[in-house]
């Protein structure tokens, strides 16, 4: 088993047919286990494709990425979903809860397909909820949740299969300060766990206490 | 949290949208019991007035039609035209156990209308297997007196010594049938000659039901009776078919109209589905970005066009059944089927007409929601989070 969680090799993602855009141009990356990652760049230069990429969201169109070893790129659909829905968790700039599930619901709706019972997935959740200090707010729905709630929510849905790997696309990017506070400071509790944490980000603050920093520009990356 | 608790909350999000999909499918599926429960009725009503009659040849007059041979079946007013002198001629044919002539007559009591039956009482006593409920059956041919059924006689309050009026003259009533379940319930019966002298009619009588000691010669005897008058004879399977005709195309006009009905509500179902697909994009990506496979969105989305088709298929049972009792008497008015003779076109509720109808509810449904949910299931996560 390699100590780089996470690989890519050339990847490169174009999108259009008649029309090219190069989102992302040969880019290779090495995440080691554990770490606390950061990619930073102008907006449209490619860090969230990379993301995309990375979590098996989307395809490359060329080079390869491996995920604890093994090669993704060439997955099919269904082995790709095993991947989301074990390995890795999700949290998007924009929340991404369903509107008309509560928020434990939320959460237990990452769990629906890992085969866990009904009594203990709902256990899981509610200690989830606990981890981001939303115990009170299990019931409410996410049109009764601030932003700052909102994203905890997500938050702890990432965290509901017990993935290795958090990949975060502006965390903080529609947060008030006070809020993006609160969230970060989960977001550092939660690498404590060991957890390797991947985030997109525009922010100094997140993008100084990062541990990799990598930036893109025009879909190349530099390791800075 | 499951799929099935996750399509209960998706199908109520959008509750107008969701109660008039519903409705959709329940008229569609409500139109189809009501309907097809009348055909089916209607059908087996004539058959059951087929056995009644028990009957292996009908001679009839030489207008001969679907609605006379309904008629005869029904035992219902027709026209006098076959003479009576050829009853005799009939039952002397080698072969034949009787031959009984009907005369049937159109009256009233208390302004309501009736069928009168002119009878050989005898003949006809033994041929139906009559038994009296009470008073004493016509002693002779020529007994100024009628027997009733038991449904006139509860419907009119008519007991033993009432009097009836027929064309200013009195009869009393002599003797109550028991029931029979058939039409024989609801006729007044008087004999033959009475009933032509009181009527104006002369020795003509409306057909003769003939019966045979051989079924399997029914076409020689058939010859034999159109040697002795130039009248229309046909068999109990003859007519039992002419009218079963007529039901069939009946039919196929009701089948038509559930089916309209049900295509519209498949195509409810489709638009719903789709409408559901293009709002819920988002809602599919983060199912795919949290480990949903195509498989499941796809199950999602039959599972809430079946749900369609359960509840539907269920409300339109029981609102079928509802309209086909509060129109059964309607119906039963409209002359088209009055003279195709029902006295009940109401659904008769079953297990299996319930079955029946969610299985085909669901299964319209099932196929309603397959375009949808491929096509929900085909969207990448981002595709499906992008286009938001």
């Amino acid at each position: 088993m390699s100590d780089w969680i996470i690989q890519a090799d050339k990847l490169e993602k174009t999108y259009g047919t008649k029309v090219k855009t190069h989102a992302l141009r040969g880019v290779s990356l090495k995440i080691p286990k554990g770490s606390l990652c950061c990619i930073t760049g102008p907006s449209g230069h490619g860090k969230s494709t990379l993301l995309q990429l990375i979590g098996g969201l989307d395809k490359p169109t060329g080079g390869r990425i491996f995920i604890d070893g093994s090669d993704i790129s060439l997955l099919s659909d269904n082995k790709l979903s095993e991947i989301r829905g074990g390995k890795i968790g999700f949290v998007f700039q924009s929340f991404n809860l369903l509107e008309n599930l509560t928020a434990l619901e939320n959460i237990q709706t990452a769990m629906m397909f890992a085969k866990t019972s009904q009594k203990s997935e709902r256990k899981r959740a509610l200690e989830l909820l606990g981890m981001v200090d939303l115990s009170e707010k299990a019931n409410s729905k996410p049109s009764e949740l601030s932003g700052g709630q909102l994203q905890r929510v997500a938050i702890a849905r990432s965290l509901a299969n017990d993935p290795d790997i958090l990949l975060m696309d502006e965390p903080t990017g529609n947060l008030d300060s006070q809020s993006e506070q609160d969230v970060l400071a989960h977001i550092f509790d939660i690498h404590k766990m060991g957890k390797t944490i991947v985030i997109v980000t525009h922010s100094k603050d997140i993008a100084g206490r990062a541990e990799l920093l990598f930036e893109i520009h025009d879909g190349q990356l530099q390791n800075v | 949290m499951n799929i099935l608790k996750l399509v209960s909350k998706n199908l109520l999000r959008r509750k107008s949208r969701f109660i008039f999909t519903l409705l959709g499918i329940t008229i569609g599926m409500a139109s189809f019991v009501a309907l097809l429960s009348m055909g089916d009725n209607l059908r087996s009503e004539v058959s059951r007035q087929a056995d009644d009659l028990g009957a292996d040849i009908i001679v009839m007059g030489r207008v001969d039609c679907p609605f006379i041979h309904r008629a005869v079946l029904a035992g219902e007013q027709l026209p006098e035209s076959v003479p009576r002198k050829i009853v005799g001629q009939i039952a002397a044919i080698d072969g034949i156990t009787a031959a009984i002539p009907y005369l049937t007559l159109g009256s009233s009591i208390q302004q309501t209308p009736i069928t009168l039956v002119g009878i050989l009482p005898d003949e006809m006593k033994s041929h139906r297997g009559w038994t009296i409920k009470s008073g004493t059956f016509f002693a002779d041919e020529h007994e100024h007196s009628v027997a009733i059924g038991s449904g006139i006689s509860a419907r009119f309050d008519l007991e033993i010594g009432s009097m009836l009026t027929f064309r200013g003259q009195d009869f009393p009533v002599e003797a109550i049938l028991q029931e029979t379940g058939s039409k024989d319930d609801i006729s007044v019966f008087m004999p033959l000659g009475v009933a032509q002298e009181t009527f104006g009619i002369d020795d003509y009588v409306s057909f003769i039901v003939v019966t045979v000691d051989d079924v399997t010669h029914t076409q020689r005897y058939i010859s034999a009776i159109m040697d002795i008058a130039n009248l229309s004879v046909s068999t109990n399977e003859e007519l039992l078919s002419s009218v079963l005709l007529i039901l069939g195309s009946l039919d196929i006009t009701l089948q038509l109209i559930a089916g309209v009905a049900l295509i519209a509500a498949a195509f409810g179902i489709i638009n719903t589905m789709m409408t559901a697909i293009y709002e819920r994009r988002r809602e599919i990506g983060i199912l795919r970005a949290t480990g949903s496979k195509r498989g499941t969105i796809f199950r999602i989305f039959i599972l809430e066009s079946g749900l369609y088709g359960l509840l539907g298929g269920l409300l339109g049972f029981a609102v079928g059944f509802i309209i086909s009792r509060l129109a059964a008497p309607l119906i039963e008015r409209n002359e088209f089927v009055a003279v195709l003779g029902s006295p009940d076109t109401a659904v008769t509720l079953s297990a299996s007409l319930l079955l029946t109808v969610l299985g085909l509810s669901v299964l319209i449904s099932i196929v309603s929601g397959l375009y949808p949910a491929w096509k929900a299931s085909k969207l990448t996560p981002m595709e499906a989070i992008r286009n938001v």
